[in-house]
């Protein structure tokens, strides 16, 4: 067997073993995976640039040219709504990507050392808790202008402190356990203790809210962009698209169905994963799954 | 030669707005291959003896008084970062539990590694090659292949004997063991015990502390032993002597109490009355409430470790 083969019957059997351990995470990740290589090369592959308008063609029906429609200046829907993932996808993980590199790491802090180091790290954690989350993003967005990156920015906000909580928990609950005291009777430094050992064994909580939170970021995101606060006309984002389809709600339902139906997916894909990922992330199953 | 140095420890906890005293004013000493048995009840204090040495006392916990020495380094006043690199390297300690002692998302290999290579100056296959000697000294059977394996696939025992295989690791001069075999049944507490003192006391000259409630463990491998009631040291002596002579009425009662083999059954021997809480120690010494000999004396008098012979100290006010 030649070396490539060998690997893609190694990652087979490895999605397997996934596959037995959590049905829902790889049934998730799948959705996901599936998504961002399709959102990803849609420059390669699609006929339509996403505002390339077509006056001839309206509001069409889906048909063999545009398989989901067009909508009032005739855009290709399809185009859109995959371009229109590239946004979702870059807010859910900038914002979760930010929010857990400073959420986790004040959060370990906080948990390991607690007493005074706690305090100072969770009263102001709690102070930005307090907003909704929804409030506190329309005010940055509103402050600092509509891009995507103040997008990522302002969601990340709502989500440092929610990180910093989970992390915090979890690792209060590690950081007594035995074999942390045996670290440290070996010799262990503040430091590894933290990142070698309470860092994986705490995080797992963390990754789970994580891949709930992207899908909440995407629901955000829509949700900026339909009451006009995040991504503008004419780039294509999937609340937008939402927005302006209700007009023609009726002559042409596609036009709300399909920018919806894609958001429910993208949501489900990553709840999917979430629930999935408790069992992927026990050391138990997670060797069952390697054999 | 004393190993460590133990003096005058005084350890307290922090309960509500008092400090409790734990460990009162222990001293004793640990020499080059031997092992020293620490026997007491639930409570006495044994344990927080082996925390205050390694420095690593809970957070509302403190050493309020006395000195640990370990040969010529004071760890009573040492830093943490000389702490750091006198755990695991000269100092080294095994828990009670050993399936929860290690971490359970790393591989048994991967955790031997890690404190080879945080003490030695050791690469990655230099490390993996010691790592599988010292599985193979511990008698783990198929080393190569369990080093690859996770906490969860061992058994108590063999969990342990990883646990004594990365606590020898870094050829320690002092192992402390916090009742090491308690939670293994008869026959691998047998092997466990063995294997500390051939592999540590014998072909390396370490001292153990070996903390313990089983007065047969003491039977069977220590070499001395120190008696512990309601944070002190009651009695002390080579266990010989300690065995065939206990003098204090504490050590007296203890040994009673063991049930032995080929006597006729009957009621088995206890010690009246219960071990006092930290909060309500008794004044004088600790004992006198439970004390078939007490004397008005023994109210308000907590006599010292005196030594009655070349063998053996006790602090009883019988024996003044």
């Amino acid at each position: 067997m030649s070396a490539a083969a060998g690997q893609v019957a190694n990652l087979a059997g490895r999605l397997r073993g996934w596959y037995r351990a959590s049905r829902s995470a790889v049934v998730g990740g799948g959705i996901i995976v599936v998504l961002v290589i399709l959102t990803a090369t849609v420059s390669l592959y699609s006929p339509y640039k996403p505002d390339a308008m077509d006056f001839m063609a309206p509001l069409s029906a889906p048909s063999g040219a545009h398989l989901l429609g067009t909508d009032n200046f005739g855009r290709d829907i399809l185009t859109r709504v995959l371009y229109g993932y590239q946004i979702s996808l870059a807010v859910a993980l900038g914002s979760v990507g930010f929010g857990l590199a400073v959420g986790v790491s004040l959060g370990l802090l906080a948990g390991y050392f607690g007493g005074a180091v706690d305090n100072i790290i969770m009263r102001p954690m709690d102070v930005l808790m307090a907003f909704p989350a929804i409030v506190l993003v329309v005010a940055l967005t509103g402050f600092v202008g509509r891009d995507v990156s103040v997008m990522i920015l302002a969601v990340a906000v709502v989500y440092v402190p929610i990180f910093a909580r989970v992390m915090r928990g979890s690792t209060l609950e590690v950081v007594n356990e035995l074999f942390v005291e045996g670290a440290r009777a070996r010799g262990a430094s503040h430091l590894r203790l933290m990142l070698r050992h309470i860092l994986p064994n705490a995080i797992a909580p963390v990754l789970i809210q994580a891949s709930i939170l992207m899908g909440i970021a995407i629901l955000l995101e829509s949700a900026l962009s339909f009451i006009g606060l995040g991504t503008q006309p004419p780039d294509p984002s999937l609340g937008l698209m939402l927005s302006e389809g209700r007009s023609f709600m009726l002559q042409a339902p596609w036009m709300v169905m399909v920018p919806g139906l894609a958001i429910s997916i993208a949501v489900l894909g990553f709840n999917l994963l979430g629930n999935g990922l408790q069992d992927l992330l026990n050391p138990a199953s997670r060797s069952a799954a390697a054999n | 030669m004393n190993l460590l140095t133990v003096r005058h420890l005084t350890t307290e906890f922090r309960s509500d707005a008092q400090w409790l005293e734990a460990v009162s004013d222990v001293s004793f000493d640990l020499r080059r291959g031997e092992i020293l048995g620490l026997v007491g009840e639930s409570g006495c204090g044994k344990s927080t003896i082996a925390y205050s040495v390694m420095r690593l006392l809970a957070r509302n916990a403190r050493i309020r008084a006395g000195e640990v020495w370990l040969e010529d380094v004071n760890l009573t006043e040492a830093d943490e970062d000389t702490l750091q690199d006198l755990r695991g390297s000269r100092l080294s300690m095994i828990f009670q539990d050993p399936m929860t002692a290690l971490d359970s998302l790393f591989t048994v290999g991967h955790q031997v590694i890690e404190t080879l290579q945080e003490h030695l100056n050791l690469n990655t296959a230099e490390a993996k090659e010691r790592a599988l000697g010292l599985l193979r000294q511990v008698g783990i059977p198929a080393a190569e292949e369990r080093l690859n394996a996770y906490p969860y696939q061992f058994s108590g025992g063999m969990s342990q004997r990883i646990a004594l295989a990365i606590a020898i690791s870094c050829h320690p001069q002092v192992l402390i063991a916090d009742e090491p075999t308690t939670a293994l049944d008869v026959t691998i507490q047998a092997q466990i015990l063995h294997l500390i003192r051939r592999l540590l006391v014998e072909e390396q000259g370490t001292g153990v502390l070996l903390i313990t409630h089983d007065l047969g463990i003491v039977a069977q491998v220590c070499d001395r032993v120190a008696v512990m009631y309601a944070g002190k040291i009651v009695e002390t002596g080579d266990v010989s002597s300690i065995f065939s002579n206990p003098l204090h009425p504490y050590t007296k009662a203890l040994l009673n109490s063991l049930p032995s083999q080929g006597i006729a059954r009957g009621q088995l021997e206890n010690i009246q009355g219960r071990v006092p809480s930290l909060a309500d120690r008794p004044p004088g010494c600790h004992f006198h409430p439970r004390c078939p000999h007490a004397k008005a004396i023994c109210r308000d008098k907590a006599p010292p470790l005196q030594r009655v012979s070349d063998q053996q100290e006790v602090a009883c006010v019988l024996y003044d």
